[in-house]
């Protein structure tokens, strides 16, 4: 007896706090593992810092091959940052709304255990 | 704390220790999945059978509901299970919404306290699991471990009982190391094992390690375990090495991160990372002559910083580099060069790169070879604020190579490593059993890991001490498992120290232990006469070896003093006979070619030339034996003051600060000093013990040695000249050994009086002892034999005769 009383004590105080907290570690990986501000911080570099060095002597025609190289990297490092971070806020938003899906889940939990019980035990008469 | 109010704090484990009192928390994992599996096969059935078994169809349903909410049910119970089982582990990471307040190790305390019966906790103790696994790392079997508490007198009264936990964050060590300290019959139990404070502690605090270990593993929805996964964001923001990546790796690719940087470096990790986070000339020097410890450091940092916990050292990527491989790679002067260049500037345009250099020293000499100077090409990066390099040397070449190169010491702030503490060494030797337990199926006591690094460190001076205590860490388990055996123990790490060593190092054996009692018999089968000296040797010897003396000495020092040819260089092979199995185990050192300037550096190698020392190339060699010093007061007085402090000691350094290990030697130092005071007192048939003393003081007088020397000696030994009969008895052993020679060729040599007499009376010159007789021996007594054998006139099987007459005419010839 006491030790239902002490589950159910823990079912409805401390094991709320702990699917809120399991749920924070998810989206605190979530978050890291996109590293959104440093992508944000880094948003306008070229791909993998790739980029060419300005000649030294003034040649318009080299100067404009570097500038338009330069150019489409920065591009397509913005373009695959920006696919990312979306990728990642969108995971965010999903882990989010998972979690409180379960929390309600887990609100009604033993009801439902309970509910499972008497259906399956009914059904089977 | 008081017992009771710490059994007040942790009831609050009770239901789950109650779960893990009905059922294992294995099992109870395993019929949970039971059920899940039972519940997605039945809601397979219930979802096919309208078609198939439409009669069934209800009973199904409700078999899948029931098992469903069973599952359910078991799903949650070991939800409630694990946030309690969980709850003392300490995070690495904080996680702000978990307040984990418990010291480590507190379930398991609370384990025995509920185990806890008729007031006694050491009964609670046998009873827990913790307590059980404690016995077992012990090697206190279990059997044992129950005959004591059934037999158990007195109870240590709960409301008595105070746990010390001060300073501790391990509650279990704590609980434990209190019982001990105040439950007297306990630690009589534990003595009976061997087991001191310390090891019960270190042992208690393996456990607790232990659990921490599968509970991390557990609790994979934690920070510490999530944080494992890569970054993307991290590789995409950053510039790419190419060039780099051509000839170094990733430090996380390159070693075991579960193996390595098992977080007891902090000190050194926390240097390192401030010394990198500066803003230029933010590089370091590692020196160590242990490989094993500045990668442990290096992968410590690493961890710290792929997990977040460095913020100045953000998003940094350590790529480990050997630059012997761009020397081996491009063979000219200009290629290398222009490969050095892109590879730095690669690396600092990535922004994120700090370059480990694998043995620096080598490649500056290696690109000197090519002509090219590595430091300057390096020169403008050192400075650089977005890259970082750290160096690595050991301790040799950075005396040789680096110290003196200012424009290296002048970029790289040197970190001189000292060797890993014994606690270090048992903690790193800790993590790496789990591997091995798993693999082999052994069971390492603690106290075996305890003897690894004791002994490693006294056996194997000189070389890496953390490569070598791993080395038979790893041996051990084939070692033991040849003898049938699965669990490893003090006894097994010793006999694999000597079987590695040749050195008898564990308990005294059976044979030692005849050879010790009986020490004197035995050396008088070669030592005639010189009773007071064997006396004195045996006495000593015996103390050394029963471990009464200090362990951080020689095995033995003796200074022997007395006149030539009276049987000091014999005692010395006889001991090297008596110990060392052979009377070849000898290292002889004439010091009288040790009296000029240049002495120690002789001996002890020099920086300047790089030359090996005599004494530290022989010793490296063979540290196990006798070392004879032959003429000892001839030898300069730097080398006496060497000497002073191997005696102490037991060790010295070389020409670069390495260790030599002087630990497993007899040393003996022998001197003609006092002889002519030690006639006199012979002559006068005065006692030399009684005289000793004098004898010593006028040595001291006469400025051969300092007292402070011949304090350090274990004994100083007097040699008394011989008496005649003593060299009727050195004759016809020497005689003997001849005969022996000759039994080989099937001849029989008769030792006649007549024969000893003569022998004796050429070497009765007094000042040279029994040394002419074995002249005698050569010149005269082999020649004739030798004559008789070529001439025929002695045949295999026949007696050899020597007469007195034939004895003259060979002398006389020879003269």
């Amino acid at each position: 007896m006491l030790f239902i009383s002490s589950y159910i004590s823990w079912h409805y105080s401390k094991a709320f706090l702990n699917i809120y907290g399991i749920f924070s570690n998810f989206l605190w990986v979530i978050y890291r593992f996109f590293s959104i501000p440093l992508l944000l911080k880094t948003f306008f570099y070229p791909w993998h810092r790739l980029d060419v060095s300005y000649a030294k002597k003034l040649d318009f025609g080299e100067y404009f091959g570097t500038f338009v190289v330069n150019t489409l990297m920065r591009l397509v490092g913005m373009i695959i940052r920006l696919i990312v971070i979306f990728i990642g806020v969108v995971c965010l938003l999903l882990a989010f709304v998972f979690e409180i899906a379960f929390l309600l889940f887990w609100f009604v939990l033993p009801l439902i255990v309970i509910w499972l019980f008497y259906t399956g035990i009914l059904k089977m008469l | 704390m008081n017992y009771t109010s710490l059994e007040k704090k942790l009831n609050k484990y009770n239901s789950a220790i109650a779960l893990d009192q009905l059922m294992s928390s294995r099992w109870r994992d395993r019929i949970k999945n039971w059920f899940i599996d039972l519940t997605i096969v039945l809601f397979i059935w219930f979802a096919v059978s309208p078609t198939y078994t439409p009669a069934y169809t209800a009973l199904i349903q409700g078999l899948t509901f029931v098992s469903l909410g069973i599952s359910i049910l078991l799903f949650c119970l070991e939800s409630f299970y694990y946030d309690l089982y969980l709850d003392d582990l300490i995070t690495v990471f904080p996680e702000p919404h978990f307040k984990n307040g418990d010291v480590s190790g507190s379930y398991l305390v609370a384990e025995i306290i509920k185990n806890t019966r008729a007031e006694d906790v050491i009964f609670g103790l046998s009873r827990s699991v913790s307590g059980r696994l404690l016995a077992l790392r012990l090697d206190i079997p279990l059997v044992d471990l129950d005959t004591f508490v059934e037999n158990k007198k007195n109870k240590i009264n709960p409301n008595e009982f105070e746990i010390q936990t001060e300073e501790k964050n391990d509650l279990f060590e704590s609980f434990i190391t209190s019982i001990y300290n105040q439950d007297k019959e306990f630690k009589d139990f534990l003595f009976q094992y061997s087991v001191r404070e310390k090891d019960l502690a270190g042992a208690s605090r393996w456990i607790t390690k232990q659990f921490e270990r599968e509970k991390r593993l557990e609790r994979w929805w934690g920070r510490d375990s999530l944080s494992k996964t890569d970054s993307v964001g991290r590789d995409w923001s950053y510039g790419k090495a190419f060039v780099l990546e051509k000839y170094a790796q990733k430090i996380e690719d390159l070693y075991d991160f579960s193996s390595h940087g098992l977080g007891h470096h902090k000190k050194e990790v926390d240097e390192i990372e401030n010394i990198l986070s500066r803003k230029t000339e933010a590089n370091i020097m590692l020196v160590s002559d242990d490989d094993l410890q500045k990668i442990d450091i290096l992968v410590e940092l690493s961890k710290k910083i792929l997990g977040g916990k460095s913020p100045s050292l953000q998003n940094k990527v350590m790529f480990v580099l050997n630059i012997n491989d761009v020397i081996v790679g491009k063979k000219t002067k200009p290629e290398f060069e222009e490969e050095i260049v892109n590879m730095f500037n690669g690396a600092e345009r990535a922004g994120n790169i700090v370059i480990v250099i694998k043995n620096l020293p080598s490649s500056l000499v290696n690109s000197n070879a090519l002509k090219s100077d590595l430091l300057g090409l390096m020169g403008p990066y050192l400075d650089s604020s977005s890259l970082q390099i750290v160096a690595l040397s050991d301790t040799k070449n950075f005396h040789q190579y680096i110290e003196n190169n200012i424009s290296v010491t002048e970029k790289f702030e040197t970190m001189l490593m000292k060797e890993d503490t014994e606690d270090n060494l048992v903690y790193s030797l800790q993590k790496r059993t789990v591997e091995l337990e798993q693999k082999y199926g052994v069971f390492f006591t603690y106290l075996a890991l305890v003897a690894i690094a004791e002994n490693v460190s006294r056996y194997f001076m000189g070389q890496i001490i953390s490569d070598k205590a791993l080395d038979i860490l790893t041996e051990l388990p084939q070692f033991v498992l040849k003898q049938k055996k699965l669990t490893i123990t003090k006894k097994d790490v010793l006999e694999m120290v000597e079987t590695k060593t040749g050195i008898p190092v564990g308990e005294i054996k059976e044979k030692e232990k005849e050879k010790l009692l009986n020490l004197e018999k035995i050396l008088h089968q070669r030592v005639i006469s010189q009773n007071e000296a064997i006396l004195a040797i045996g006495s000593s010897l015996r103390r050394a070896r029963s471990g009464i003396e200090s362990a951080n000495k020689p095995l033995g020092s003796f200074l022997f003093l007395g006149p030539t040819g009276v049987g000091k260089t014999e005692t010395a092979k006889a001991l090297s006979e008596v110990f060392f199995d052979s009377d070849k185990k000898i290292i002889r050192l004439d010091m009288s070619e040790y009296s000029g300037g240049d002495s120690l550096s002789r001996l002890l190698g020099s920086f300047e030339t790089g030359k090996q020392g005599v004494l530290t190339s022989l010793l490296r060699e063979n540290q196990y034996g006798v070392l004879l010093l032959d003429e000892f007061e001839k030898a300069n007085g730097e080398v006496h003051n060497l000497f002073l402090q191997i005696l102490d000691e037991g060790v010295f350094s070389d020409m670069v600060g390495k260790k030599v290990n002087a630990r497993n030697l007899i040393i003996i130092a022998t001197s003609n000093a006092g002889s002519s005071t030690i006639w006199d007192y012979v002559k006068e048939s005065k006692s030399l013990a009684d005289n000793k003393q004098k004898i010593i003081d006028e040595i001291i007088h006469e400025g051969l040695f300092k007292p402070e020397l011949i304090n350090r000696f274990d004994g100083v030994i007097l040699f008394h000249p011989l008496s005649e009969a003593d060299l009727k008895q050195v004759a016809t052993i020497m005689l003997k050994k001849l005969a022996k020679r000759l039994e080989d060729k099937s001849l029989e040599l008769v030792i006649t009086d007549e024969l000893v007499d003569y022998l004796v009376q050429k070497g009765s010159d007094p000042t040279f002892g029994a040394r002419p007789i074995n002249r005698a021996i050569q010149d005269n007594v082999e020649e004739i034999v030798a004559r008789k054998l070529i001439s025929g006139e002695a045949q295999p099987g026949s007696k050899i005769i020597i007469s007195r007459e034939e004895l003259e005419l060979t002398n006389n010839k020879n003269e």
